[in-house]
């Protein structure tokens, strides 16, 4: 008898718990959502890319550059794996990669580079002064690394990855080391608004 | 054609004598595929040195790259970069985990696009000579 009520009221002080903290498993949501005013960026597909781009899903957005050989791809492979454990839900939830090296990134390589992880990924970048911009808003920073001795350049980014919701506010953020199951189940408590706002 | 080959392989066994980086064992080299046209490429690799002194690795360089680097990532103030390191030690009856996440050999320049199981030339230089290594094309994940 006491185990039995013991177990409702236990779930129900782990909601409260929950909804309260605003935890996830790999990151935390905000405790209210952050709007992201209008910004200037250009697509995969080589057209304008703006905030109305965000809006009507959840968007999980990744800031990296396609020169970078080990974080960018796993963390997109990552991102796939993790995306396919949705099942249909999946499709309710936007991968964006922001590339912060305009310079050598283009649209078309953009867009190869993202299809390769999977055909829905979506990619954009821009002028640096409107991906600093974003940055200081969704709170990603980045800075050009020149490597004297090696070819070419390197640029630091913020790893963490940035949550959106369909209003295209700031939700929260995922923080790495991440795992395609943990993702998921953050992504699944997400997208069934659990502990959404 | 039989004659050409066992030349070419009595050539390479002489340019790379099997004393080079002597205790030096590999394993798990292996390199991540990459969008094609992808610029740079990750290797990975466990080095063990089953000797009584350090191995170090002053360079390394492919016949299927423009160069290559051993990189490690730093993370600090939530940033992640990418620092050159200019040589690799493997510690006596140690291991180094050339592993991502953590580092990696920087292939640049890719001198074609390398799909699942293709296979790659890396070469190690330590001080007693140098070390070729096949290492495997992996699908990423
Ligand atoms: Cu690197």
């Amino acid at each position: 008898m006491i185990a039995a009520v013991a177990l409702p009221l236990g779930m129900l002080a782990w909601r409260e718990q929950a909804e309260r903290s605003r935890t996830l498993a790999s990151g935390t949501l905000l405790p209210q959502p952050r709007p992201v005013a209008e910004f200037a960026l250009t697509g995969e597909d080589g057209k304008p890319f703006t905030r109305a781009g965000l809006l009507g899903r959840w968007t999980v957005i990744f800031v990296g550059y396609t020169h970078c050989p080990d974080v960018c791809p796993t963390t997109l492979s990552q991102l796939k794996a993790a995306k396919a454990k949705l099942g249909a839900d999946g499709a309710r939830l936007a991968v964006l990669f922001v590339s912060v090296d305009p310079e050598r990134d283009t649209p078309d390589h953009l867009a190869r580079y993202v299809r390769y992880f999977d055909k829905e990924f979506r990619a954009a970048t821009g002028p640096v002064d409107a991906l600093a911009a974003l940055g200081r808003q969704l709170g990603f920073v980045f800075i050009k690394n020149p490597a004297p001795e090696g070819e070419g350049y390197g640029i630091d980014h913020s790893a963490e990855l940035m949550l959106l919701d369909p209003e295209a506010r700031l939700a929260g953020y995922l923080t790495p080391p991440f795992q395609a199951e943990t993702l998921a189940a953050d992504f699944k408590m997400i997208l069934e608004k659990q502990v959404a706002p | 054609m039989k004659s050409v080959r066992a030349l070419c392989c009595a050539s390479a066994f002489l340019a790379a004598p099997i004393y080079a980086c002597e205790g030096l064992e590999i394993a798990d080299a292996r390199v991540m595929e990459s969008p094609p046209g992808a610029s740079v490429l990750a290797g990975f690799a466990t080095l063990r040195n089953g000797g009584d002194t350090p191995i170090t690795i002053r360079r390394a360089d492919s016949p299927d790259f423009s160069s290559v680097e051993f990189h490690s990532l730093v993370r600090r103030d939530g940033l992640i970069r990418m620092a050159v390191e200019s040589s690799l030690t493997v510690p006596p009856h140690g291991m180094l985990a050339i592993k991502s996440g953590e580092r990696h050999l920087m292939l640049f320049k890719p001198a074609k696009d390398f799909h699942a199981g293709d296979r790659v030339t890396i070469r190690l230089f330590c001080s007693t000579g140098t070390r070729e290594v096949k290492m495997t094309v992996e699908k990423n994940g």
